[in-house]
């Protein structure tokens, strides 16, 4: 046992390793299918905005808010904070512009979707995120 | 995470790799691949510890990531002679036959007055009292003094000496080492007799005491107590 000790920890580091980078893989995945659902409902919005009914537009807005920060406190484990923040804030600004009526609510509710949608891509394995 | 965890590795790589360029003389006592552990080891545990906002999970990651690197190096080099000498490198001859040797200098960068340097800290001033002067993978430099300047040995003398050994602890703070006296076939309480016999009431009163070779006890007691060397 003692004489291939070195073996044993090489073998367990390695799939502790290979384990965790299925995990990774797996929240990647589980992140894009949450960011993919809220956008759904924030486009909605967009096109509720378009479309002058301020009052759907808000909804949705509110809809997305409320999960979004059960979600948040989950991604706070292994995301950069300063990042979530963006995305509250962002939800946030929209959601007072569509409150006034205001059609820049529209640039807000893009940006909510775009910094959403590049959340989970910041984890990807890639050679951009790598270098 | 997975991105912490690459960055790391490639990092480990890069700084290993340029370390072995910079060359031993940068090196001094650690292995190349044990020093780029200890500088990064730091640095990747600051990063969660300086910046709230970034998750600790990052940080942890980053930390198995150089434990996995480290030990996968140190497993490579144990098993293969040809990734141990690219790793680590080969031991370089610098001084031979009481010469230093010049292109090995010039490869290793390595400065007559640093060579001389370190021949005087091992108490050879001069060169020419050296056999052999090699330069080690961890920076270290090893003389091998010619026969005629080397300390005089009892073998070079002819004179016989007793097998010595190592002693062996038997009472460290006031704390027996059972383990220790059933490895010499002896039990408490033959050491409380005889440490009765020396006027000591428990081996709590003991900083230290241990038995040579030849059955020797030596003990020192704590505080105030005087310390006893008895055959």
């Amino acid at each position: 046992m003692r004489r291939y000790i070195s073996e044993i920890i090489a073998i367990v580091l390695w799939s502790v390793t290979l384990c965790g980078a299925a995990g990774v893989y797996w929240l990647i995945h589980a992140q894009e299918s949450v960011a993919e659902e809220l956008n759904r409902t924030l486009t909605a919005a967009e096109q509720a905005v378009a479309a002058g009914d301020w009052t759907v537009a808000g909804d949705y807005v509110r809809d997305v808010y409320t999960r979004w920060r059960h979600i948040e406190r989950v991604w706070t484990l292994h995301t950069q904070h300063e990042l979530l923040e963006d995305v509250t804030m962002t939800l946030l600004e929209a959601q007072a512009l569509i409150d006034v009526h205001d059609e820049q609510a529209v640039a807000q509710l893009r940006r909510a979707r775009h910094r959403l949608e590049t959340l989970p891509q910041r984890d990807r394995l890639l050679l951009q995120n790598l270098l | 995470m997975l991105i912490v965890f690459f960055r790391v590795l490639i990092l480990y790589t890069t700084v290993l790799f340029f370390l072995r360029v910079l060359g031993k003389r940068q090196v001094s006592t650690l292995q190349p691949s044990e020093l780029v552990t200890i500088i990064l080891l730091a640095d990747v545990a600051a990063i969660p510890m300086a910046t709230t906002g970034t998750p600790l999970v990052n940080g942890l990651v980053g930390l198995f990531a150089l434990l996995v690197a480290s030990y996968t190096i140190s497993y490579i080099t144990m098993k293969s002679m040809r990734l141990r000498a690219f790793i680590s490198g080969r031991p370089t001859i610098v001084i031979a036959n009481g010469r230093i040797v010049e292109d090995a200098m010039k490869e290793l960068r390595y400065t007559i007055n640093d060579l001389l340097e370190q021949l005087r800290m091992l108490g050879y001033p001069d060169v020419q009292d050296i056999e052999f002067g090699v330069l080690e993978t961890n920076g270290q430099l090893s003389v091998i003094p010619k026969s005629q300047k080397r300390p005089v040995t009892p073998a070079d003398l002819g004179v016989a000496t007793e097998y010595e050994g190592l002693p062996t602890p038997l009472i460290v703070d006031g704390h027996v080492d059972e383990q220790n006296l059933r490895q010499l076939g002896l039990d408490v309480n033959w050491l409380l007799g005889q440490l009765a016999q020396r006027g000591i009431r428990s081996p709590r009163d003991v900083l230290y005491a241990s038995l040579d070779t030849k059955g020797n006890l030596f003990f020192q007691a704590k505080a105030d107590r005087q310390g006893v060397s008895l055959a």
